[in-house]
């Protein structure tokens, strides 16, 4: 074979080649109004939208399943008796024939099987053929249904808005959900958008990732799994929540409320029975409680007021803060401190690196403190036995008139003062000294190590520190 | 009848002459040149290969009418 045969081969197979490389090329990167786009997209560029309508008798209790795709999904209440279907499709072609010509191949897929209607749409069918994998098409469900139907939706790439059902079970994905006055139960599962649901005449379910959950005026007990996006609950009944990734707010349950959060920071107000939070890189806060508070965190803050019963507060790296606890408390800080005004039942306090504070407490009190000091003031006279130890830091206890007690206090290395008019002094050394007032009662027990310990009467005090 | 003609400069002017029309006819909007050059391609390797046929039958009766 020649020199220039061979050579007008590969220069005809090379032009071949560039041709169908760059065919190749141009299926899968476009250009167009809106910018270059890397991945062969059907949804872009123009597009045009057509409608079709289909009504559906039905007889009463008859509950809908939608199934749809790349499309929004309504629910609304209408006339009984009638399913009314309004599909609009958007079909992106270039020119308006090309885009009718497709449209008319969309067709509306209804049928009743047994109780249940099934509403849905080709597109399945159409995708699968040649034409139609390239054809990028939406389609919107627009249904009426009547009073008191139990909806069930399919969706994904579509929002979702369902009101005035019997009932809602809904699974979408990319965007987002609204669930609003539903006689009975609802079920939600959600990625990747927002969710709401608002007014439940029953229990909920709701299971959602990746977007911002709100529950709202929930009769029945809320359950709530939801990671990355942040969780509002108003106005539920017992709630249980589990999140990660977000802030966790909930006001007015009533009931128990439980709530396992991680990364992130939870907030609690009005639960009318127990309040159980277990947070992690988040503080926890709870705001008045009828039931008995349990808060355990892990590198966050815990705050807690107006609890009628106990509490129970674990953390570290975060501070304890307390305020009207009705009943017994118990708290265990690492790396924090505790300040903790009007406790009626007493204290079982143990913490280091920061200092313990209660002003105003009754009962029993017994505090133990690590790198930290020790400041006790009684809300009225004290006749409880009182236990406080601290290490690398000072103990200090407020005495109001009327207190009766026996006291034993030591500071080693460190000094004793007690200055409180009718506190007997039995026995004075260095750092250690005993005394009892009014006439002996309950123990208290003061213990300094490498700080001081002083008892003070209260107007004295308050006149040292206005 | 020998082969008078060099195949090669016929291939390569019909594929000039076709390359020149479509892209013509694309300026002009009539056609999408990138879809039409890959449809029609491998057209220049039907004609080339045809001439080479032609050629080859041409030089056989040649040689036979010769002898």
């Amino acid at each position: 074979m020649k020199a220039s045969k061979i050579g007008l081969l590969i220069l005809v197979l090379g032009f071949g080649g560039a041709i169908e490389t760059a065919w190749s090329v141009r299926q899968n990167i476009g250009f167009g109004p809106q910018g270059c786009r890397v991945l062969a997209g059907r949804y872009y560029g123009p597009s045009f939208s057509f409608g079709a309508d289909h009504t559906q008798p039905v007889s009463a209790g008859t509950g809908i399943e939608v199934d749809n795709a790349f499309g929004a999904v309504i629910v609304r209440a209408g006339e009984p008796g009638q399913v009314k279907i309004a599909l609009r499709k958007v079909v992106f072609r270039p020119t308006e024939d090309q885009a009718r010509a497709f449209a008319a191949e969309v067709q509306i897929k209804s049928a009743v099987e047994g109780s249940v209607l099934r509403i849905g749409n080709n597109r399945d069918e159409l995708e699968n053929r040649g034409e139609g994998r390239e054809v990028g098409f939406e389609t919107h469900f627009d249904l009426t249904v009547p009073p008191g139907t139990p909806v069930t939706v399919r969706n994904e790439h579509g929002r979702v808005e369902i009101a005035d059902a019997a009932s809602a079970d809904v699974t979408s994905s990319f965007d987002g959900v609204r669930v609003e006055r539903v006689a009975g139960g609802v079920r939600l599962q959600v990625h990747h958008g927002d969710v709401l649901a608002a007014g439940v005449g029953g229990d909920l379910s709701l299971v959602a990732r990746h977007g911002r959950a709100e529950v709202q005026d929930v009769q029945g007990r809320a359950s709530v799994d939801h990671e990355h996006g942040d969780v509002t609950a108003l106005r539920t009944g017992a709630l249980s929540v589990r999140a990660a990734h977000g802030e966790v707010g909930v006001e007015s349950v009533r009931g128990d409320l439980e709530v396992h959060a991680q990364h992130g920071p939870v907030t609690a107000r009005d639960v009318t029975g127990a309040a159980t939070i277990e947070g992690s890189f988040g503080d926890a806060r709870v705001e008045k409680a009828g039931g008995d508070a349990r808060i355990t965190v892990v590198h966050g803050a815990v705050e807690a007021a107006d609890v009628a019963g106990g509490l129970v507060a674990e953390t570290s790296f975060g501070d304890v803060v307390l305020a009207r606890v009705g009943g017994p408390v118990q708290v265990k800080v690492a790396h924090g401190g505790v300040n903790a005004r009007v406790l009626e039942k007493g204290a079982q306090i143990n913490a280091s690196g920061a200092d313990v504070v209660i002003d105003g407490f009754r009962g029993e009190v017994r505090v133990e403190v690590e790198r930290g000091g020790v400041s006790l003031t009684p809300a009225g006279a004290l006749t409880d036995p009182v236990w406080a130890s601290a290490a690398h830091g000072a103990v200090r206890l407020e005495v109001s008139a009327g207190s009766r007690f026996v006291l034993d206090a030591t500071a080693e290395p460190g000094e004793v003062q007690v200055d409180v008019p009718g506190l007997v002094l039995t026995s004075t050394s260095a750092g250690l000294t005993k005394g009892e007032m009014g006439g002996g009662g309950s123990s208290v027990h003061l213990q300094a190590r490498h700080g001081d310990v002083r008892v003070e009467a209260v107007t004295a005090a308050a006149a040292k520190n206005p | 009848m020998a082969a008078s003609f060099s195949i090669e400069r016929i291939v390569i002017g019909f594929a000039l002459l076709g390359l020149g029309v479509l892209w013509l006819l694309a300026n002009a909007g009539r056609i999408d040149l990138l879809s039409a050059l890959r449809t029609w391609w491998p057209l220049l390797l039907v004609l080339w290969g045809g001439l080479e046929l032609a050629a080859a039958l041409s030089r056989r009766e040649a040689r036979h009418g010769g002898s």
